[in-house]
């Protein structure tokens, strides 16, 4: 069965970080897309999504993921990614959201000259 | 506190004394009990009773008189429900299944497996008759308490 | 020589490069492919739980548009029989796309969509169309749509899936198409699972409802639209029939609570059955009093004819009842019957969900009191009634009678039946 998901705000200076933990499905990515709006409406242009390693993402999850994507370019968003097990890095790359959204290997590297 | 006050917990409705109108006053009965609460089933047993006894003062208390008047009195309390049907007329006589001799336009052969049906389906059954010589009939139907499983308390107000 | 080693040495580099490309090729494969597995599998579970169509819809759109890689997709459902869009859902597709293909499913385009029986795919390389087909792929192409699949729910539901260009900027692929199709099916599977289960609640809903008016026969038959059903909210003539038990009292004197309630439910039964048979509804039991209505659920032609053919019916079956209750209980029952025609209000009052069906009207007490002044065996009807009876009918005029809670005196006349 999937679990939830969760997702918690922080900051690090002008970046806004969303901290994803649990399952980002058709169901939950809904919520995904509702954090990215809110931190999007206090205007935020630095955005890193930092998953977990425990993560599963499915293909619903990703379409939520996809009109983020192409939200971020519409608003001059940057968006970084960092977090994601190898299997999901492939996808993210296979699906082509890395073209909207970089990967990082690590929090600090995604950070290191946001 | 309860915001509510008594007069506040009171329906009335008048219904006009033609067959067919008691089914106005289940609707409305049925209105009330569902939003206190009650489960389905029992809003039926309410409903029957109800049709009973409107039915009762439309025949036998008014004599299918449609200018008279059958009233309807819906009170809310805290974990029950009173539906009292007042009639006009000449009373009920007899509460127990009646022993009146068979008359060709005898009326009472019918109400009593209406007052069987009326007691047999509610919680608590009252005949009573007012000063001014109306007859009224009391049903009760009390929420079930949450351990028994059944509806819902209306939450104790502070 | 020298250059001879460099071109070995360079042969081997790129052989080493390819056999690494072609093995991170593979891994790539791989993992895509788990990946579309697991998508299937996701897929399965969660369109698999009964949901309501319209769930089963976004999920599957939004599955399919995850697994590609699209920014655009819609999903339509259509009824063939209506010529309607059932359901639509779109991602992406920006209002005047969206409009577009809206408009053109609207004026019948569906059909014509629907005869692509391969995926359609349109792109400058991969081209698939045949000549007849390029209105549809103007029409596409201009909603930004790349790839199309329709599916067929069943004989009256189709749908389509459309997904505009990949992110990645990549064509559709043999092995896309396949995965697509399986999505699909899978998508129409659950589907038309999740109607199916809509319609029996709803048909369940029916059932219990009607069944407190009208014959399981008759139920079904308003199920599957045989009959249509005047629900209400009228004002009509019909004739009502009020019959109740004269001797009741004596009986509950000398019967058990069981034995009374078992000699209702036959009485009841046998009345029930016979009104049915004449195509009248059952209004309401008011303690061992029945009250039927003919004309009101069911259109009749002569709903006075109907009724007092009911009535003749059961006076005649009355005696067969009787001896089997005189032999079983030591007691008989006589019941009289009052019959009356004239306007009424009809309709349901309750919900959907708990029907109520009131028939209010003067007319109504009329009946019932014709049937108080029957005696036992006796059918009365009002003189509305016999107006509608036809020169078949033996009847007598009785002597004109004062009724309890009205001015003037009623006509009553008698129905022989035997």
């Amino acid at each position: 069965m999937n679990r939830d998901i969760e997702i918690s705000v922080s900051k690090n200076n002008d970046v806004s970080i969303l901290n994803i933990k649990g399952d980002v499905t058709a169901v939950t990515g809904e919520k995904l897309e509702d954090a990215y709006e809110k931190i999007s409406a206090e205007g935020a242009k630095k955005i890193l999504l930092l998953f977990d390693k425990e993560s599963y993402i499915n293909s619903g999850g990703i379409a939520f993921l996809i009109s983020v994507a192409s939200e971020s370019k519409k608003r001059e968003q940057s968006i970084r990614l960092t977090g994601l097990s190898e299997h999901f890095q492939k996808i993210f790359h296979m699906v082509g959201l890395t073209k909207y959204m970089s990967l990082f290997p690590s929090e600090e590297s995604a950070l290191d000259g946001f | 506190m309860s915001t509510i006050t008594d007069e506040g917990k009171k329906i009335e409705l008048y219904i006009p004394s033609i067959m067919g109108f008691e089914k106005v006053a289940m609707e409305c009965a049925a209105s009330i009990a569902k939003i206190m609460g009650f489960n389905d089933d029992r809003i039926d047993d309410l409903k029957t009773a109800v049709s009973e006894a409107c039915l009762n003062a439309i025949e036998h208390g008014h004599g299918m008189n449609a200018s008279l008047k059958v009233g309807i009195t819906i009170t809310m309390a805290e974990s029950s429900l009173q539906v009292a049907v007042h009639d006009k007329g000449g009373g009920i006589g007899q509460i127990d299944l009646p022993v009146i001799e068979n008359k060709i336009e005898d009326e009472s052969n019918t109400r009593g497996w209406g007052i069987f049906l009326i007691k047999n389906l509610m919680d608590e059954v009252k005949f009573e008759k007012t000063a001014e010589g109306k007859n009224v009939v009391r049903m009760i139907i009390n929420l079930k308490k949450r351990s028994e499983g059944q509806g819902s308390d209306i939450p104790e107000k502070s | 020589m020298k250059i001879n080693e460099i071109v070995k040495q360079q042969t081997a580099d790129i052989t080493k490069e390819t056999h690494l490309k072609s093995s991170e090729h593979s891994q790539m494969e791989l993992e895509r492919r788990m990946f579309h597995l697991k998508t299937l599998y996701d897929l399965s579970q969660e369109i698999g739980v009964l949901k309501k169509t319209e769930e089963i819809m976004k999920n599957l759109l939004m599955m399919i548009i995850g697994t590609f890689g699209t920014l655009r997709g819609i999903v339509v459902l259509v009824d063939l029989g209506k010529g309607s869009i059932e359901e639509i859902f779109q991602r992406g597709m920006g209002k005047n796309s969206f409009g577009i293909l809206v408009k053109a499913i609207e004026s019948g385009h569906f059909k014509e969509l629907e005869e692509i029986t391969c995926i359609h795919v349109l792109d400058e390389k991969n081209d698939i169309q045949q000549n007849k087909k390029k209105d549809l792929a103007d029409l596409l192409n201009s909603c930004k749509i790349k790839i199309w699949i329709p599916f067929k729910v069943n004989e009256k539901l189709r749908g389509g899936i459309g997904l505009g260009d990949k992110l990645s900027g990549d064509p559709y692929t043999m092995d896309d198409q396949e995965l697509l199709c399986t999505l699909s099916v899978q998508g129409a599977v659950a589907i038309e699972n999740s109607r199916l289960v809509e319609q029996m609640k709803k048909e369940e809903i029916v059932r219990t409802n009607l069944s407190r008016y009208l014959s399981p026969h008759t139920v079904e038959q308003v199920i599957k639209r045989d009959i249509e059903l005047k629900l209400g909210g009228d004002r009509k003539v019909v004739t009502i029939l009020f019959s109740d038990i004269r001797n009741f009292t004596k009986i509950t004197e000398t019967s058990r609570p069981d034995q009374l309630i078992q000699i209702l439910n036959e009485y009841f039964t046998a009345m029930a059955t016979t009104i049915f048979e004449y195509r009248g509804s059952l209004d309401k039991y008011i303690g061992d009093a029945l009250v039927a209505v003919f004309g009101s659920l069911i259109p009749l032609e002569n709903s006075a004819q109907n009724a007092v053919q009911t009535a003749i019916r059961m006076m005649k079956y009355m005696p067969q009842l009787n001896e089997r209750w005189m032999n079983r209980y030591g007691f008989h029952m006589d019941i009289g019957i009052g019959i009356n025609t004239g306007e009424v209000f009809l309709g349901n009052i309750g919900s959907p969900e708990r029907m109520e069906f009131a028939v209010i009207g003067d007319p109504v007490n009329v009946a019932a009191r014709f049937s108080g002044l029957a005696r036992p065996g006796q059918i009365l009807v009002t003189r509305e009634t016999l107006t509608y009876l036809g020169t078949e009918t033996k009847y007598s005029e009785l002597p004109r009678t004062q009724i309890k809670g009205k001015s003037g005196k009623f006509e009553l006349f008698e129905i022989h039946y035997l």
